[in-house]
């Protein structure tokens, strides 16, 4: 990072080729799905991350870049575009058993779309926690940088996120 | 799902406070929710982001500035600063200002301290309103791909806004110094302690609050405080020079604090991705 602040072009594509899949994957599922729009926080993430001028050598990059992202979230689901909701998403990559039938497979899809609509009634700072947390190995201190809280508040957010996430997707299925 | 990031569950869910019963049932059903594949870019697309990215790659800043660059920068921002800065600041400074003189002057100030403990603050939260951060002026777009820093512009609008009430406040306390020759340095000091004060708690606050409750909550502390005063001292509500003296100074190290906060990332500088408020301008 250090590099890239001062203008060495050519350690911008490992700086973006070591994060870009992790951070598309978190904002992926931190905007209810929506690809499209995955894509362009992403990008919005690294122009913000290039245009600071407060990186300092000593700074652990990655709960950074995270803390960037996740604040372009909270800032778009603020927006009026944000607070549309979205159905649970029909086109929907899942990992299924390749042998299974399509009737299975069906199954998953739908107990796929119930886990992802139970993280997405999480609010949105226990859903940044439990990601983080159980998707994107970050420990509790880089957590706690990411989202500029104490590591207290993270434990108890994990704690309360991972609790209600089970209950809801424990809750029976809506008829 | 790899034994590996069972492991990491594990762990995370010991973490999270789950015995070892509950912690086996919730990763079977985490199971399910891990089964919703994000979508991994490819190798053309992480391309594309590059060379999109490219172009933001700045100019290798100087290692060290020298301060009269440093100098010279911020000078500029602070003459941007005249122009950004709302004309409501600008009068409505005025209008406190004159408004409080006018009211000593005709001696409704029972102690010559009341009136002018609370110029002084509400002349902070004007100027701490409207000057910090580009979020309330409209500027964070613009601020971010300008040359001065964050800290930098924080400073020239400091100087501008606290320059701005000071140089007024000294000009409009004239009257009053004429009138009593002898309490030039006491009656400056009654609003001039309160304002360096109020500033210097605001910016120190508004870097891990907001702004506007930074301001809020300063400026409601400190009514609270000559209230307080006024109700258990009656109308000799001076601190007196010395103290007042003493807060002055407290201010002034406040902001020199904030500052050197500022610039070593403190969590309101994560406001530079929160206080945007034009999320759409980032187009392919």
């Amino acid at each position: 990072m250090s590099a890239v602040m001062n203008g060495d072009r050519s350690a911008l594509a490992p700086l973006v080729e070591r994060h870009h899949s992790g951070l598309l994957g978190y904002l992926y599922r931190m905007v209810q799905g929506d690809r499209a729009l995955a894509d362009d926080l992403v990008q919005e993430t690294y122009i913000r991350l290039l245009r600071s001028r407060t990186y300092s050598p000593g700074r652990r990059f990655k709960p950074w870049l995270y803390a960037i992202a996740t604040n372009l979230v909270k800032d778009h689901m603020r927006s009026p575009v944000g607070r549309t909701v979205l159905a649970a998403p029909q086109m929907m990559e899942i990992a299924a058993d390749e042998a299974s039938g399509p009737e299975e497979r069906a199954f998953a899809r739908l107990e796929v779309a119930r886990a992802a609509a139970a993280l997405n009634e999480l609010a949105p700072e226990y859903r940044a926690t439990v990601l983080l947390r159980l998707f994107h190995d970050f420990s509790l201190q880089e957590i706690a940088d990411a989202l500029s809280i104490p590591l207290g508040t993270v434990k108890s957010r994990l704690s309360v996120g991972v609790k209600q996430l089970r209950q809801r997707m424990e809750a029976p299925a809506e008829q | 799902m790899s034994s590996e990031e069972r492991h990491g569950w594990a762990e995370a869910l010991r973490e999270a406070g789950l015995g070892e019963t509950e912690a086996r049932e919730t990763e079977q059903v985490l199971g399910r929710l891990a089964a919703w594949r994000a979508p991994a870019p490819t190798g053309a697309d992480t391309a594309a982001l590059v060379s999109r990215l490219q172009a933001v790659v700045a100019a290798p800043p100087p290692r060290k500035a020298p301060i009269q660059s440093e100098l010279t920068i911020m000078l500029a921002a602070a003459r941007a600063q005249l122009m950004v800065l709302p004309l409501t600041l600008w009068l409505g400074s005025a209008v406190v200002m004159v408004i409080g003189v006018a009211l000593v002057g005709l001696g409704l100030d029972p102690s010559r301290s009341l009136v002018l403990y609370l110029v002084g603050p509400t002349l902070a939260y004007l100027g701490v309103r409207s000057g910090f951060r580009g979020s309330a002026l409209g500027t964070t777009e613009v601020e971010l791909s300008c040359p001065a820093t964050p800290r930098q512009l924080v400073i020239a609008r400091l100087v501008v806004v606290l320059g701005y009430q000071v140089a007024a406040g000294i000009v409009l306390s004239l009257p009053i110094w004429l009138w009593n020759q002898t309490a030039v340095f006491a009656v400056t000091a009654d609003w001039l302690a309160p304002l360096l004060l109020a500033f210097g708690a605001a910016l120190v606050l508004s870097l891990r609050f907001s702004v506007s409750a930074a301001a809020a909550v300063v400026y409601t502390a400190w009514m609270l405080v000559v209230l307080l005063r006024l109700r258990l001292g009656g109308p000799g509500v001076s601190f007196g020079v010395d103290l007042d003296a003493a807060l002055g100074a407290a201010g002034l190290l406040m902001l020199g604090a904030g500052t050197v906060f500022l610039a070593h990332g403190a969590p309101g500088d994560a406001a530079l991705g929160r206080s945007s408020r034009t999320y759409g301008s980032s187009s392919a």
